[in-house]
């Protein structure tokens, strides 16, 4: 589904900003309806890797294709998921699901509908993110994504301001959204717990410019009940040992 | 709203209590000749009630014009500014030109555009005040769009929005509650403009609150220069209410 190949990014600066290298040399191929999580230190150039893979920035060198095409501008069946201010504040919670819809047709509203109803948020459509908690707001995020019906799900850090209860719940919420509709599923994060409960494969990236330092194979990604199970643990000592090496 | 509407009323009172007490101070320590420019409130509002008719045909004047220029900037400056702001190449290749125009005194070209124009034309008046409301509002579209959180813009991106209704989705929306608080000053600014535009060609007792003061300067009529001068206030306000329940309605979300 996704192929990277040989993907580079250096900033180039200006203005007393030095030139960047951020991106040197990343691979990886991600199955149609695999998960995979990326981990990496702060500023290694985590988001810039994902704004790639969304069409949103050029890469130096290298190429990214999703399905078998070269990706060089944002994908409708694409969706991408930020940390906080993804939402739009002078939309409603039903405008900011359906504003990325390039076809409003009945159709398309019907599942837009139903998207929200299946993340919780019927009754809330004309509420402001304002007047939303973090987790609904998370959730309304979400509710695009499953909106413009998307093939890839790329979420850079989407819970990290969240509550450890608020937390899992969503992360349970997206999991079960991720096994029922088989998007495939990219996340950028730097909690460890985070990545061993998405990831299917966990990449770790090294320290700006980010490459691949090493990538580890987690196939008991998929139920709930992973995250108290020994074998979670023992992959998260593995990952912690291996990001503070 | 209520709450607000008994602030606006004290303040009214206020601002009328300490013009009495300022023309009572006056009064008792000039002799009359010098005293009678700072009328007594009783006694503006008297000229204001008997020629209310006159006054609300200048206010009406004035503020149509007002309305129109500031109208006019809005149409001008936004889309420049929040284009300026938000393009990155405009960005940098036109900001140093804005703000080296901005700073300097509009006032300095009212001479030639009355020239160019004609004194007693209504499009100089107009462009005067434009030209003077302008940049504020320019600026201030250029900052809101150049200051808007990147994730905004990249998540409607990714959403699919193509770049062009990025304008209108999140620049516009995002930038609005900056634009309005300029238009308040722009206000103001304003006000100061169309005034001055007015008192410069007063033969023939043109339309307009500047004119009817300047030339009630002229006749010694204080009363009703001041009678004047409630008019501007009024007329001030009811603007300013205007623009704000404006954005009350075009920013709810800020206001939940
Ligand atoms: N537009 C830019 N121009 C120059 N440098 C940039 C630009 N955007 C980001 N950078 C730099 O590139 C590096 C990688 O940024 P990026 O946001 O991808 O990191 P990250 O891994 O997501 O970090 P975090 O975990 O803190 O979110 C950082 O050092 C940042 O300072
Ligand atoms: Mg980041």
């Amino acid at each position: 589904m996704i192929e990277v190949d040989d993907l580079a990014l250096t900033y180039p600066g200006g203005n007393d900003i030095p030139e960047t290298q951020v991106i040197d040399g990343i691979d990886l191929n991600v199955e149609a309806g695999k998960s995979v999580a990326v981990i990496g230190p702060s500023g290694c150039g985590k988001s810039s890797l994902l704004y790639i893979l969304a069409g949103l920035m050029k890469p130096t060198a290298g190429q990214v294709t999703i399905a078998e095409e070269p990706v060089n501008r944002p994908r409708p069946d694409v969706a991408l998921i930020l940390q906080d201010t993804g939402l739009l504040p002078w939309k409603t919670v039903w405008q900011n699901a359906i504003f990325g819809l390039t076809l409003k047709g009945p159709m398309s509203l019907k599942q837009s509908k139903r998207a929200l109803k299946e993340l919780g948020l019927k009754g809330m459509e004309h509420r402001y993110p304002s007047q939303l908690s973090g987790g609904e707001k998370k959730r309304v995020g979400l509710a695009r994504a499953l909106a413009q019906n998307a093939q890839v799900l790329l979420m850079d850090e989407p819970l990290a301001a969240l509550d450890t209860l608020t937390k899992e719940h969503t992360q349970n919420l997206i999991l079960a959204l991720w096994k029922k509709h088989e998007f495939t599923l990219v996340l950028v994060t730097h909690d460890i717990e985070e990545a061993v409960f998405f990831g299917q494969r966990i990449v770790a990236l090294s320290k700006r410019p980010a490459s691949i330092v090493d990538e580890i194979d987690n196939p008991d990604v998929g139920e709930e009940a992973y995250r108290q199970s020994s074998e979670f643990f023992r992959k998260v000592r593995q990952i912690r040992a291996l990001l503070t090496s | 709203m209520k709450r607000q509407m008994l602030g606006y009323a004290l303040s009214i009172v206020a601002l009328l209590l300490l013009w009495q007490l300022l023309s009572w101070i006056v009064h008792l320590a000039l002799p009359l000749r010098q005293a009678r420019i700072l009328p007594y409130p009783v006694e503006a509002m008297q000229v204001f009630g008997g020629h209310w008719q006159e006054i609300a045909k200048h206010s009406l004047g004035t503020g149509l014009r007002l309305v129109a220029s500031l109208l006019i900037s809005i149409l001008l400056a936004v889309p420049l500014g929040l284009s300026i702001g938000h393009e990155r190449w405009a960005r940098q290749l036109l900001s140093p030109l804005i703000y080296t125009a901005y700073p300097i005194p509009k006032v300095v070209f009212w001479p030639i555009l009355f020239v160019l124009l004609g004194v007693e034309s209504e499009s100089a008046k107009i462009s005067f005040v434009v030209l003077v409301v302008f940049f504020q509002l320019l600026v201030s579209a250029r900052d809101a769009a150049a200051n808007l959180p990147k994730d905004y813009v990249l998540s409607a991106l990714a959403a699919g929005v193509s770049h062009a209704k990025i304008y209108w989705h999140v620049v516009l929306p995002g930038s609005l509650p900056a634009i309005f608080t300029s238009l308040r000053i722009s206000l103001g600014l304003g006000i100061f403009a169309v005034y001055i535009a007015e008192t410069v060609s007063i033969s023939g007792n043109p339309l307009g609150l500047g004119s009817y003061i300047w030339n009630s300067f002229g006749r010694f009529s204080f009363e009703s220069v001041f009678a004047g001068i409630i008019a501007i206030g009024l007329l001030g306000l009811g603007l300013y209410l205007l623009i704000e329940l404006l954005e009350r309605w075009l920013c709810r979300w800020k206001y939940l």
